[in-house]
C-alpha cells in the first residue's frame, strides 16, 4: 500500500537572480535624485516586482540596516525601517490577522505615513484645550 | 447644515474607531492588489478621503448566495470588510436587519436620493419569461427591480458569473429563460466580476478602483483588465510542465504528485481569464490548481455546459473546440519552451486523436 511518505515531493525555490535588484537600485537612484531636485517621494511596490528568494536577500543586504525603525500599530502591525542609505525606507504593512498587506520602498525624507496630518493636528489642538481644562480643574 | 452631510470615506474610518494611518495603510494595501503605479497610489488615498461613502444598492435574484459569502466570509476585519466603510449599503436582503415592506421603502428611498449616482451590484441571473415571473421579491420581478435600478444607477457591477453571464441558472435547458445582467440592461455601464465566485479581493478592488477613478478598462467580456487580463494558465506555477509537454494523467500518477500540468484531466486554465493564480483564495493560501485539481473555467460564459470538467481542451467541447485561448496559449508556449512547446503540442494532438472519452475522475 503507498502511503504519504512513498510520494516524493521536490520543492525547487527560485535560487536564481533575476537582476531585479539592479533595475530596483537604479529605480531609488532616478528618485533619490528627483526628492533632491523637486522634493517628490516617489515608492516602490515590492509586491509587484517578480523578485526571487535570493533577489530578496541581495536586496536586503544591498540596502542594510539604518539608525532608525518604527513601529506602526494601525489596521494590524506595520514595521518601518530606514536603510542604511537615509532617504530610502522599507515599510512593511501587515493586516490585523498578520497577513502581508503591502510591502514597499519609499524614498522620502519621512515615509508618508508616518507625519501627522495637518487636519489632526487641529483635532489635537482641540484635545489638548479640553485636557488642560480638565487638569486645571481637577488640579 | 453641515454637521447634518453624510461622512466621507475617511471619517467613516475614524467613526470606527480607526486612525488617519489605518485609512493610509488600507489605501497603500488597496493600491498594492490593483497594480497602481505610486502617483495613482497617492491620488486614491487623498480621493477616498474627500469624498463621501457612495450609496450601494445590492440586488440579489437567481443566486445561491455563495458570491456574498465569498465578499463577506474572509477570516479577520482585513481588507474585503473595510471596503464597508467606503461605501454606504443602503440595500442587502441578506446582511440588513429590516425586512418586508420598510425595507422595500428604505431601497426606494436611498435610490431616489441618490438617483444617477448610485452603484448597483446585482448577483445572480434574472428569468425573463412570463413578465419575470420565476423570481419575484416584495411583489415585484427581478426583471422590472433591475431595469429601474439599473436606469438610475452610476455603474452597475455584476457580481459572479450568474449576474455576469447567466451562470448555473442559464445552463442548458435553462428552464427558467434565465438571462445576464448585460442580456438586460446592456446600454448601462455594465462591469462584470465574473467567478463562481470571485475572489473577495476582486469584488472590493474593483469597487474600490471605480470609486477612485471611474469604470475600469475592460475586456471584451466587460470585465477589469487589471483582474481578467491574464489567464490562469499564463500565470500558472505548473505552466513550466506544460512547456516542457509534462502532463499528469490521472490524479493520482507520479506526474500528478510532482506537480505537473493538468491539462489532460480537464484542466481549463488555458480558457479561462481570471487571477486565481496569483491573487489565490482564502488569504492567499492555495488555488484550484495548486490544491491538484484543473481549473473549472468558472469565469467564462458557459462553463456549465462545457462538456464535462474532466475532459481535456482537446477534446473540443469546450466553446465548441480548441479554440482560439488554446491558440494563444500554445503561440506563447513555443515562443517560451522552444522545442519543448512543441512536444507539448504533438501530446495535445495524440490525446486529441485518441478521441472524447475524459480520464476518471477523482
Amino acid at each position: 500500500m503507498r502511503t504519504l511518505e512513498s510520494i516524493p515531493i521536490v520543492v525547487e525555490p527560485c535560487a536564481a537572480a533575476t537582476g531585479m535588484v539592479t533595475a530596483i537600485l537604479r529605480e531609488l537612484e532616478a528618485a533619490l535624485q528627483a526628492l533632491l531636485d523637486h522634493g517628490t517621494r516617489h515608492v516602490i511596490d515590492l509586491s509587484a516586482m517578480p523578485l526571487s528568494a535570493r533577489d530578496r536577500q541581495a536586496l536586503e543586504r544591498t540596502l542594510g540596516e539604518g539608525e532608525l525603525r518604527m513601529d506602526l500599530q494601525a489596521l494590524g502591525h506595520s514595521r518601518i525601517r530606514e536603510s542604511s542609505l537615509p532617504g530610502i525606507w522599507w515599510l512593511r504593512h501587515e493586516g490585523p490577522d498578520g497577513r502581508l498587506l503591502a510591502e514597499h520602498i519609499e524614498v522620502a525624507t519621512v515615509p508618508a505615513i508616518v507625519a501627522a496630518h495637518a487636519d489632526d493636528l487641529a483635532t489635537t489642538r482641540t484635545r489638548l484645550a479640553a485636557l488642560i481644562e480638565q487638569v486645571s480643574r481637577g488640579g | 447644515m453641515n454637521t447634518q452631510r453624510d461622512p466621507t470615506v475617511l471619517e467613516s474610518f475614524q467613526q470606527q474607531g480607526l486612525s488617519r494611518r489605518a485609512f493610509l495603510k488600507f489605501c497603500a494595501a488597496t493600491a498594492s492588489l490593483l497594480a497602481l503605479p505610486a502617483a495613482r497610489a497617492a491620488e486614491l488615498a487623498e480621493k477616498l478621503a474627500g469624498m463621501t461613502r457612495p450609496t450601494v444598492i445590492y440586488l440579489s435574484f437567481q443566486e445561491c448566495t455563495g458570491c456574498l459569502e465569498s465578499l463577506t466570509r474572509s477570516f479577520q476585519p482585513t481588507l474585503e470588510s473595510l471596503i464597508f466603510n467606503t461605501i454606504s449599503l443602503a440595500y442587502n436582503d441578506t446582511l440588513q436587519a429590516a425586512a418586508g415592506e420598510a425595507a422595500e421603502a428604505a431601497r426606494e428611498d436611498a435610490m431616489r436620493k441618490a438617483w444617477g449616482k448610485y452603484v448597483l451590484i446585482v448577483d445572480g441571473a434574472i428569468p425573463r419569461p412570463e413578465d419575470g415571473a420565476y423570481c419575484v421579491i416584495g411583489g415585484r420581478s427581478a426583471l422590472d427591480l433591475l431595469r429601474h435600478a439599473a436606469e438610475g444607477a452610476a455603474a452597475v457591477v455584476a457580481v459572479g458569473t450568474c449576474a455576469a453571464f447567466g451562470g448555473i441558472p442559464y445552463a442548458a435547458p435553462n428552464p427558467t429563460g434565465a438571462a445576464s445582467v448585460q442580456d438586460l440592461v446592456g446600454d448601462r455601464p455594465v462591469i462584470n466580476i465574473s467567478g463562481c465566485p470571485p475572489i473577495p479581493e476582486v469584488i472590493t478592488g474593483t469597487i474600490v478602483y471605480f470609486l477612485g477613478f471611474g469604470v475600469p478598462e475592460l475586456d471584451a467580456q466587460r470585465r477589469p483588465t487589471m483582474f481578467y487580463g491574464t489567464t490562469i494558465h499564463d500565470r500558472c506555477y505548473r505552466r513550466p510542465f506544460y512547456d516542457k509537454g509534462l502532463f499528469a494523467r490521472s490524479f493520482d500518477d507520479e506526474g500528478a504528485r510532482n506537480g505537473w500540468c493538468l491539462y489532460e484531466l480537464g484542466c481549463k486554465g488555458p480558457v479561462t481569464y481570471n487571477s486565481c493564480a496569483t491573487m489565490k483564495w482564502n488569504d492567499g493560501t492555495s488555488f484550484p490548481i495548486q490544491s491538484g485539481h484543473g481549473c473549472l473555467g468558472c469565469s467564462e460564459p458557459n462553463f456549465w455546459d462545457g462538456g464535462g470538467f474532466y475532459r481535456p481542451l482537446s477534446s473540443g467541447l469546450w466553446h465548441g473546440g480548441i479554440g482560439e485561448g488554446l491558440g494563444v496559449a500554445a503561440v506563447a508556449g513555443v515562443a517560451i519552451g522552444g522545442a519543448a512547446a512543441v512536444a507539448a503540442r504533438q501530446r495535445q494532438k495524440r490525446i486529441t486523436e485518441a478521441g472524447k472519452k475524459p480520464p476518471e475522475a477523482p
